[in-house]
């Protein structure tokens, strides 16, 4: 073999580089790009081929014709895997186009449901008062006219009845036998019917319990000195206060109690007023609490749910079962005080009614006025409520329509 | 109670403006409602005085006025044309000139006119001179308004009448409704003395013989104190103009100077007055005069001055004036119409009495729409120390403005004068009750502003207790917490600090249905459903729009067993005085109002009607209070969002069945299952009842007690949904939430995590329709124990390739081992135990 027979291979070897990278570059697709690879690279391909020619060059010929053969077949592998990196990220491009999608289309609708806003409301409230100590607990609504009126010192004839237009019930049962539970109940020896609650802590005899064990509505007399005829007539309570009486009727204090619920009065209804609505009442008995502390819990609740700027005013105010007597106001929420629509004008609105339990009222339940003090407070949800979002009409949160709700999610 | 500000001025020197007083007085617990500015309106009004009066050239009817307005050495004169005949030279008159405005009355009804230049039968007319009525004023307008002699002339007419009424709201203190009562809580506030009317008016002469008056109070129960004043020579006219705008300031009619000074008194010191025509009473024997307070004999009757109800029926229930034959008053209330006070009286007799409240009140109520201006100051208490000065007062006034004579001493009947009460407040108390302390300088300024006379502490052994004497007026103080409120309200309740408490902590309540309550609306609401508030009184023919079961039978007992828990079929609980008959009653089922609501939504909604709502409904029992018993209550439409294709997808049985296991779930309530039921209010075939201690196994063979059963699911039926304007399919949930509390429990057990695999497998069989699926499963698990771990239903299958009758159910089984790797010869070996069991139990087949 001569040196021209040695450069006739590098020279072959350098043409088929040429040609085959001519060839890759104007491959289509994966396919062609396969029968490239096994038309230059494969065993019996044309760069195959050629290097079979090194085995016949002369040993001094042969390092420099392997080289070059070896270079090229570098070459030509980086040039194919390059193509072949290419061709894969145009198919993997053109399968991801043929996923496209609108992202401008809507979902297609997870529908929300939502708390109603008074339920919103009153659970805000009673998170306040729970972060305060105070246990939330509720009563009847069918309720005798002795806890809502006569032993709140508003005894038959009282004046302040007419302030509440009173719904009766026709048809009461039987005043009850009233289990002798009284005793046990001040001795702390009631058994909670569900087993969970610590002894003598829970608001209400077992006998006053509804079915559930756990609730105490449905409540009878209980008490051994109210026999008969249990409570006087009996009625739609007018007021969350009835619970004071029951729950000092049984818990000694210290008392913090919250009592969140419905309430009724015999009145027209109109953009104001409903015949139905839902209060909320607060109880503190202790011996040393005030009306300061009072005045301390309603200006933290008002400003947990209306903001930190917020002001509580006391006005006196009358109402029987408080002396001293207040009614509650907060710095007007959207003026910032300075007088506006909502306030009309007086930077103040009004929010509920509060005081210190009335010493004829601690003493009905039997706890010594001058050893106990106590206060308490009672507001609307629905008057908070039509505060808080604007609403003007008071009839909208028993509407139940849904494109009312879903605004005040 | 309106309060006119120039009223209040006689008693008090009041310079701040109305709004300022207002909210003075509010703060101090006196609520003010409103606040009417009068004369407002009278611009261009002034105060003239008549210096001429001429006859009209050309008309008989008219006359030409000179009137003259001269101030502040400015001579202002106006000559004016007016067809009025109660003006003489002298007189005082408003006078209004061009651009005033005034009621013109001779437009039905009246306008509001502006006054124009005008000429009157060729005569210019330079103004207007002023009726009342023209004023807005009062209702007269049969003459010319003429203002007391002494009004200055010169000035506006709104400073000479104008003035300013602040109403009252007035809860608690019942001294408030009177003027003076007002000027005294006003004179504490701003630090003022009060100016009482002088009241001592001396009897013309005695009593002759002739002219008795004796006064028994037969029922002193009903009545403390009675105290007669007898006036004659009385000439019964029209009051002052003075008197007649205070009253109508107040809001009363004036009717004559008697009556008017009667109101005046009785809106002055709070103590309502009666004037009896003294000759029209009749006595036993000693002739007129004689005045007995008793209870009414049955069958009595009065004619009053009411005209509502003309003659009352009354009985013992009622106290009355009597002379010595006859009821001659309601006692407190109204006056009867034989006694009372006319044009041709001449001798008046004035009652001022004290009766009971209570009394007052009832009788009021049993006789009279609304309260009187007496007896709603009666019900509220009056010191019985009042009858006394306000007699005298109205003796006065008569004498004064009606030429009467006071005809001897008054005549006062007051056997048990009342016991004050006597307080003893520590000092301490008040920051007892507050949480602020007040030095004895301001305590002691209180009470002196309040007019409570009061013994300081002496310190040592004679304590460290003020002695504190309220004023006869405050009837509402009778205790210490009182007088704290008193000292806070006039320092200002602004002094109160914001504190918290510091004692030992309570014992916390209970309330897991709170808890439960909370969670079950949380979890449904983040699945698409609405918490929903719906009334609880309803009226009977609105609960029987959802249906009860009549199959008290074997059949219809599941049913009756729902009814029991939902909406059971007793007579509601029934208010004795309802607002209307469409709320009669309390709901004892929640079912009706939300399916109202649901129709109301579903009118403008087509998809994602999904209503829940946890609420009470009210069964009468035997005994006591009705059972107030927790249910929940969910319903949806047929349709929700969220389908294919952005399409709306069909609601079903099984998806409300979702919703329901969601919250057995939450509240850890297990072992419970559905069975069939035929109620009414349902689909026959898409409802069941839920119910406690469930065996599939068992079904049909072991009778449902009714202490199982927590309530129904189903689709409503058709017609029931129809009575509601419901238009598509729609479901529902009811349930005894009482019950489900009661079995609810948050206890959960740890169970290790698996260290071994699993082999899942799906095994699908052709089971008969008639076989309940639940019987399929639970033959698959007890085969299948201990190694099945798990079996769910994962695809079914009805149609062409399965035999009529039957479907394919496919169930994904999960086996495992808790200490070893299963082999598929143990697997093999259970899955030939459970396709066994489940042919032989179910009558399956295992699908080729």
């Amino acid at each position: 073999m001569t040196t021209s027979e040695k450069s006739v291979l590098i020279d072959d070897l350098h043409a088929l580089e040429r040609e085959a990278l001519a060839k890759l570059a104007t491959v289509p697709d994966e396919r062609g790009l396969e029968e490239w690879r096994v038309e230059v690279l494969g065993r019996r391909g044309t760069l195959a081929e050629l290097l079979r020619g090194l085995a016949t060059l002369s040993p001094e010929a042969r390092p420099a014709a392997g080289a070059a053969g070896n270079r090229v077949k570098g070459a030509l592998e980086a040039a194919y895997a390059e193509r072949q990196r290419g061709l894969r990220a145009q198919s993997r491009a053109r399968e991801l186009e043929a996923e496209r999608i609108d992202v401008t289309l809507p979902g297609r609708g997870v529908h929300l449901g939502q708390l109603h806003p008074i339920t919103q409301l009153r659970r805000e409230v009673e998170r306040v008062f729970i972060r305060l100590g105070f246990s939330v607990v509720d009563g009847p609504e069918v309720e005798y006219d002795r806890y809502n009126f006569t032993l709140l010192n508003m005894p038959p004839d009282h004046p302040a009845r007419d302030i509440q237009d009173t719904f009766y019930v026709a048809n009461v049962g039987a005043p009850s036998r009233a289990p002798a539970t009284a005793a046990a109940a001040a001795a702390g020896a009631v058994s909670p019917g569900d087993g969970a609650a610590p002894a003598g802590t829970d608001p209400l005899p077992p006998s006053e319990r509804g079915a559930g064990g756990h609730v105490p509505v449905g409540v009878d007399g209980g008490k051994a000195k109210m026999a008969t005829p249990a409570g006087g007539e009996v009625l739609l309570r007018t007021q969350t206060s009835p619970m004071q009486i029951r729950v000092m009727e049984c818990q000694k204090p210290p008392i913090r109690v919250l009592i969140p619920g419905r309430v009724y009065r015999n009145e027209a209804t109109d953009a104001a007023h409903e015949s139905q609505f839902s209060q909320v009442e607060g109880l503190c008995v202790d011996e040393r609490t005030t009306m300061g502390d009072l005045r301390g819990c309603l200006t933290f609740m008002i400003r947990t749910l209306f903001g930190s700027e917020r002001e509580v005013r006391f006005r006196c105010g009358y109402f029987p079962f408080v002396e001293p007597g207040a009614e509650f106001d907060m710095s007007c929420h959207v003026c910032g005080g300075q007088g506006c629509r909502t306030c009309k004008g007086t930077g103040w609105i009004e929010i509920g009614g509060c005081g210190m339990v009335h010493p004829i009222v601690l003493e009905n339940v039997g706890l010594d006025p001058s050893r106990y003090s106590g206060w308490a407070f009672g507001f609307g949800f629905e008057r908070m409520a039509l505060i808080r979002y604007g609403v003007d009409d008071i009839r909208l949160f028993y509407g139940n329509d849904l494109r009312f709700l879903q605004q005040l999610r | 109670m309106r309060v006119s500000l120039k009223w209040l001025r006689d008693y008090l020197d009041v310079t701040q403006p109305a709004e300022e007083i207002a909210r003075r007085l509010t703060m101090a617990g006196i609520e003010v409602d409103g606040i009417h500015h009068l004369g407002g309106s009278w611009d261009n009004v002034w105060v003239a005085r008549i210096q001429g009066i001429d006859r009209h050239p050309n008309a008989d009817r008219l006359s030409l006025v000179t009137a003259d307005y001269s101030a502040d050495g400015r001579e202002r004169t106006r000559r004016v044309v007016t067809g009025a005949t109660n003006i003489k030279v002298g007189d005082v008159v408003p006078l209004g000139l061009v651009g005033a405005r005034y009621r013109d009355g001779h437009t039905d009804p009246p306008q509001e006119r502006v006054l124009q230049p005008s000429t009157m039968r060729g005569i210019v007319s330079e103004g207007m001179v002023m009726s009342g009525f023209e004023l807005g004023l009062s209702e007269d307008h049969s003459g010319i308004l003429v203002l007391p002699a002494d009004t200055p002339v010169g000035i506006p007419l709104a400073e000479a009448l104008g003035d300013t009424v602040l109403e009252l709201d007035l809860k608690g203190r019942a001294d408030c409704l009177s003027m003076i009562g007002v000027a005294r809580e006003v004179g504490a506030l701003l630090n003022q003395k009060v100016r009482l009317p002088t009241v001592n008016p001396q009897p013309a002469r005695e009593r002759c013989p002739d002219e008795p008056l004796t006064i028994e109070i037969a029922d002193r129960d009903l009545c403390a104190r009675y105290t007669g004043v007898l006036v004659r020579n009385v000439h019964v006219g029209p009051s002052p103009a003075w008197m007649q705008e205070r009253l109508q300031a107040a809001g009363l009619r004036p009717i004559n100077n008697v009556v008017d000074v009667t109101n005046f008194v009785m809106l002055e010191w709070g103590q309502p007055l009666h004037a009896f025509d003294y000759e029209t009473l009749l006595g036993s024997a000693a002739g007129e005069g004689q005045i007995v307070v008793r209870r009414a004999r049955p069958g009595e009757r009065l004619l009053t001055l009411a005209s509502e109800r003309p003659e009352l029926e009354l009985t013992q229930e009622h106290l009355v004036i009597a002379d010595g034959e006859r009821p001659v008053a309601l006692a407190g209330v109204i006056g009867g119409a034989d006694t009372e006070v006319r044009d041709t009286t001449t001798a008046v007799l004035i009652e001022s009495a004290n009766f009971l409240p209570v009394s007052v009140r009832r009788t009021a109520r049993a006789f009279l729409a609304r309260p009187t201006e007496a007896s709603r100051r009666f019900e509220r208490g009056i010191p019985p120390e009042h009858t006394m000065p306000a007699a005298l007062r109205a003796a006065q006034l008569m004498v004064e403005l009606a030429g009467a004579e006071m005809v001897g001493p008054p005549v006062d009947a007051y056997p048990e004068p009342r016991a004050r009460p006597v307080i003893r407040l520590a000092p301490r108390e008040l920051e007892r009750l507050l949480g602020v302390s007040y030095d004895s300088a301001t305590i002691e300024g209180v009470f002196d502003r309040l007019g409570f006379t009061y013994e300081k502490p002496q310190g040592g052994s004679s304590g460290e207790d003020y002695i504190v004497h309220p004023p006869v007026w405050r009837l509402d103080v009778e205790r210490a917490a009182d007088l704290v409120e008193e000292v806070a309200r006039i320092d200002g309740y602004d002094k109160i600090p914001a504190t918290l408490m510091r004692g030992e902590p309570p014992v916390p309540l209970p309330n897991g249905a709170m808890l439960w309550e909370e969670a079950v609306r949380d979890l449904l609401a983040a699945n698409g459903f609405a918490d929903i508030l719906t009334y609880t009184l309803t009226s009977r023919e609105r609960l029987a729009r959802f249906p009860h079961t009549d199959g008290r039978n074997a059949a219809g007992k599941l049913a009756a067993f729902v009814d029991d828990r939902v909406a059971p079929p007793v007579e509601p609980v029934t208010l004795a005085n309802p607002a209307s008959q469409d709320e009669d009653v309390l709901r004892t089922s929640a079912i009706p109002s939300l399916l109202e609501c649901l129709g109301a939504n579903l009118r403008h909604a087509d998809r994602d009607v999904h209503l829940m709502e946890l609420s009470r409904i009210y069964l009468r029992r035997d005994q006591g209070l009705p059972e107030e018993r927790r249910v929940f209550t969910a319903g949806t439409g047929a349709f929700r969002s969220s389908g294919a294709d952005w399409k709306r997808q069909e609601n079903d049985f099984y998806y409300v069945k979702d919703v329901l296991e969601a919250v057995l779930e939450r509240l850890g309530i297990t072992g419970h299952g559905y069975v069939p039921v035929q109620h009414p209010g349902f689909h026959p075939y898409q409802a069941a009842a839920v119910v406690l201690n469930h065996r599939p196994e068992a079904a049909g063979k072991k009778p449902i007690l009714p202490e199982e059963v927590l309530g129904v699911i189903g689709q409503v039926e058709e017609e029931v949904r129809r009575a509601f304007g419901i238009g598509q399919r729609c479901f529902l949930i009811a349930m005894d939430f009482d019950r489900l509390i009661e079995h609810a429990t948050t206890r959960r057990q740890y169970q290790p995590l698996p260290r071994t695999p699993a082999v899942l497998e799906d095994l699908s069989f052709i089971l008969k329709e008639d076989v309940p699926a639940e019987r399929l499963d639970s033959s698959i698990r007890r085969a299948g124990a201990p190694l099945v771990e798990s079996v769910a239903l994962t695809d079914t299958y009805r149609g062409d390739r399965l035999p009529e009758g039957t479907r394919s159910l496919t169930y994904t089984v999960v086996y495992r081992a808790p200490d070893h790797t299963l082999t598929n010869e143990e697997v093999t070996a259970v899955r030939g135990k459970i396709v066994q069991a489940a042919e032989r139990q179910t009558g399956a087949r295992l699908r080729g």
